[in-house]
């Protein structure tokens, strides 16, 4: 071997790597979405236990995402399915591929994508574009419970998530700050990355035919005037549908004094129900969304999974 | 952009090998250049403006210096002595002039940036105490660019040994401009000397099997440092110099210890990422490290720490002041009035304390600095006191040695200690509270658990520290464990490589559960 061309010799290793890396991989990786199974963040993959194509609107986001969108108030009220998809200080990057991955069973309606997270965390994407391509950049570290069993271990997604990715929390703190929402002309400036993204996201949903909505759900502590209009902005020049749950109207004004869990960041279970409410019943009016609560093919699982959501609701506490 | 980071690793450096190797050979320099203004940039954006500046004022002092030996360098016809020592003085006075051009440029461009805040604020506190002003210079907000401390260093070189006759003027600013920011050395060194290093920069050598094996090899030794040790062990320094004031016991002396490990495997394994990086390019960077644990002395620590910093200050500060004629003044004087020894020593002693007190500063603008500096300078005052300058070596029996870097290991760990601290104050507690409830309780009771290691975590330490050590002491023999690694058997050789390469990616301190850290000397 040693005569051969070393470029040769040096692809032969790459293959030897290669092989060794996959094998990590199948040792590493978390193999179920349950709690326990190793996954950062399981309640965010909830909807690969799902039945394909049985999911109607997909909602992905940052923790006021998970906070805010209640899969289980749209079901009681209008009879449509959702699932959540949020994880804390979530990058575009990482919405993304949680998006690419709900696709691959899933042909939802509707995505909404929650946008706060266009404004956060810029720094930490570029490590997300690694790990989600390389996920064993983001696993590597289960080698401290890996155990031999594990490398002939098929994997496993049958955790059924009863709130649907929604954070349920019930403690109530006010927000008493200034108005946040106060008239402001200007935008700020959305990040070559993550506009990329953003792209992404409007071209990908044309090409699989789902329609892509952006909604800002209520967050005092981290929205601005200046950010709905950038939003605004960009959903114009794209044609996309932009719901601002900051600005208040007719039927729906976040309640400052009693909506928050931790005085203006993230909304309590209240909080969801009613914010889900009324952009729920908008979704549906404006979008057709099938009403399912006659379809015995979803009550069995989803009507449980109410009950279960609330307990988990006056439990306080939810995954 | 890291050069532990996978866009460094992955994207960037890759796709630069891969441009340069298609290039034409007379081109690539330009490939090595686009690349590093890219990195720059990268990490800097508009701070790039500032290592031009610094690179246009070399360019132009050199091309000056040049045209100046060239009008008065050589002797005219019929020449006699009184015209030719005037000739050379008028040469000497104005090639002066030139370079403190270019070292007020360059370090004043440092000065204000990286030590505005410092010296005003420390002048606020010299005029409040002194002399009651209330009128007080205010503070700026100063972003520093990346690698101004060690370019810096190296524009001065250039600029002086030009000057010296050492190195040829360069005619080509980009080829300086290179040299400059190249990309592997520019974030923390080593600091290079241009007349080492502008032919294999501008040489475009090819890419080859061998080199790339050498320099895979030791970019994969650096990241092991760098992401498995340096930054495991600093999740428990972090813990505990986070406490501060509440830390208690033998737990301060384990975070000492494990400081001295992250700082010398994030500094080494950094040099070893930049060699390792060059090495594909065909470009060799002087050593910076050599074995330092090995050190009896301080003095001597300092010889095999930072190699490239303590050459910089011995070549440019040290030995051009002990021998300036003022010193020699001073000398004199000293020894008509205290005698020959003592004389003798005072220019030793001055220069040795402005090359301290610079070292210090250097690393960083604040009186915790300037406190290193003056802790490093008295303990080879001591040293060059005690052993008589170097001339009464202590015994060379095994325990002797092992004794002697001992207490090296143990004055370094402190001067390490002090590094880290907030400020002097708290390296003042700290010292204090390390005697205060000491009980080796903590290696089994799970304190260090609750600072961050796990037993694996440990594990991985130990191991690393092992191989380390081995790997010193291989050194040390003159064999050098690389060698054998790519001198051995295929089989061998590539389990070295997938060992290390599982070490980093697998047992790596990155990812979700880590914070990641940049390199701890890019920030000075």
């Amino acid at each position: 071997m040693r005569n051969q061309n070393p470029w040769i010799r040096a692809l032969a290793f790459c293959g030897v790597l290669a092989l060794c890396v996959l094998l990590a991989c199948d040792a590493l990786l978390p193999k179920g979405n349950g709690p326990y199974d190793g996954l950062y963040n399981p309640q965010a993959y909830g909807f690969l236990s799902e039945p394909s194509d049985s999911i109607d609107v997909y909602v992905v986001g940052n923790s006021n995402a998970g906070a805010a969108w209640s899969p289980m108030t749209a079901w009681n009220e209008d009879g449509f399915t959702s699932y959540v998809s949020a994880t804390p200080w979530q990058n575009l990057a990482q919405a993304y591929h949680l998006f690419r991955l709900a696709v691959k069973s899933q042909h939802p309606r509707i995505v909404v994508l929650e946008t706060d997270e266009i404004f956060t965390h810029k720094k930490d994407i570029d490590t997300s574009i690694f790990e989600e391509l390389f996920p064993l950049l983001k696993y590597h570290d289960r080698w401290k419970e890996f155990k031999f069993s594990s490398l002939f271990q098929k994997t496993d997604y049958t955790w059924i998530y009863a709130a649907k990715g929604q954070a349920v929390r019930t403690a109530s703190k006010a927000y008493t700050g200034r108005d946040y929402m106060a008239a402001a002309d200007g935008t700020e400036t959305i990040s070559s990355t993550y506009r990329y993204y953003m792209d992404r996201f409007v071209s990908d949903c044309k090409k699989e035919g789902i329609t892509l909505v952006l909604a800002e759900m209520p967050s005092a502590s981290s929205w601005s005037m200046k950010r709905h209009n950038t939003i605004q902005q960009y959903a114009d020049e794209n044609g996309l549908a932009f719901y601002d749950m900051n600005i208040g109207n007719v039927e729906y004004t976040v309640d400052l004094l009693h909506d928050f869990r931790d005085g203006g960041d993230h909304l309590n279970a209240d909080g969801a129900e009613s914010m889900t409410s009324y952009l729920a019943r908008a979704l549906q009016i404006r979008y057709s969304l099938p009403d399912h609560r006659d379809d015995s093919s979803y009550t069995d699982e989803w009507n449980a999974c109410y009950e279960s959501y609330l307990k988990e609701r006056e439990a306080g506490e939810g995954y | 952009m890291s050069y532990s980071s996978p866009y460094y690793l992955f994207l960037f450096l890759p796709l630069v090998l891969l441009i340069y190797q298609l290039l034409p050979s007379r081109f690539r320099w330009l490939a090595l250049l686009a690349a590093s203004l890219s990195f720059y940039a990268l990490g800097s954006g508009k701070l790039i403006v500032f290592i031009i500046i610094s690179t246009l004022s070399i360019y132009i002092a050199g091309l000056f210096l040049e045209r100046i030996q060239r009008r008065h360098g050589s002797a005219a016809p019929n020449e006699d002595r009184a015209a030719r020592k005037l000739r050379r003085a008028k040469e000497k006075h104005l090639q002066h002039i030139v370079i403190l051009i270019a070292v007020l440029v360059n370090f004043g461009l440092l000065a204000f940036l990286k030590y505005y805040n410092f010296f005003v604020s420390e002048d606020n506190l010299l005029i409040s105490a002194f002399l009651h002003s209330a009128q007080k210079m205010s503070l700026r907000k100063l972003i520093i660019p990346m690698g101004i401390s060690f370019y810096t260093l190296e524009a001065v070189a250039y600029v002086t040994e030009v000057a010296r006759g050492k190195t040829a003027p360069e005619h080509n600013y980009f080829h300086l401009l290179l040299f400059l920011s190249f990309f592997p050395t520019v974030t923390e060194g080593p600091i290079c000397s241009y007349a080492d290093m502008h032919e294999s920069l501008t040489a475009g050598a090819p890419i080859t099997f061998e080199r790339f094996r050498r320099g895979t090899l030791r970019l994969l030794w650096g990241c092991f440092m760098k992401i498995t040790i340096a930054d495991r062990a600093g999740m428990l320094v972090d813990n505990v110099f986070k406490q501060g004031d509440s830390a208690y016991g033998a737990s301060i002396l384990l975070a000492v210890l494990l400081y001295t490990l992250q700082l010398y495997a994030d500094f080494a394994g950094c040099i070893d990422i930049a060699a390792g990086s060059a090495e594909l390019f065909g470009i060799a960077l002087p050593e910076n490290f050599r074995q330092p644990f090995a050190a009896e002395t301080v003095n001597d620590f300092w010889r095999r720490w930072h190699i490239t910093l303590g050459a910089w200050f011995r070549d440019y500060v040290y030995y051009p002041l002990s021998l300036s004629r003022p010193m020699r003044r001073i000398s004199d004087f000293c020894t008509r009035h205290f005698g020959m020894q003592r004389g003798a020593m005072v220019p030793t002693i001055i220069a040795l304390l402005v090359t301290w007190l610079g070292t210090g500063l250097w690393h960083g603008a604040s009186m915790k600095y300037v406190a290193y500096g003056l802790y490093y300078f008295l303990i080879i005052l001591i040293e060059i006191l005690v052993t008589d300058n170097g001339r009464k070596p202590g015994s060379s029996a095994p325990g002797a040695v092992w004794w002697r870097r001992a207490r090296t290991f143990l004055l370094v760990s402190i001067g390490m200690m002090m590094f880290r601290a907030d400020s002097m104050h708290s390296f003042i507690t700290m010292l204090g509270h390390m005697f205060q409830g000491f009980s080796l309780k903590i290696l089994t009771d799970g304190t260090i658990r609750t600072l961050g290691l796990t037993r694996k975590d440990v594990a991985i330490l130990i191991f690393g520290i092992i191989l380390i050590s081995w790997i010193g002491h291989e050194r040390l023999k003159g064999k050098e464990p690389a060698d054998m690694v790519l001198q051995g058997s295929i089989p061998m050789a590539w389990t070295v490589y997938l060992c290390l390469i599982a070490l980093v990616l697998i047992a790596g301190a990155y990812g979700p559960n880590y914070s990641p850290s940049d390199f701890l000397y890019a920030a000075y």
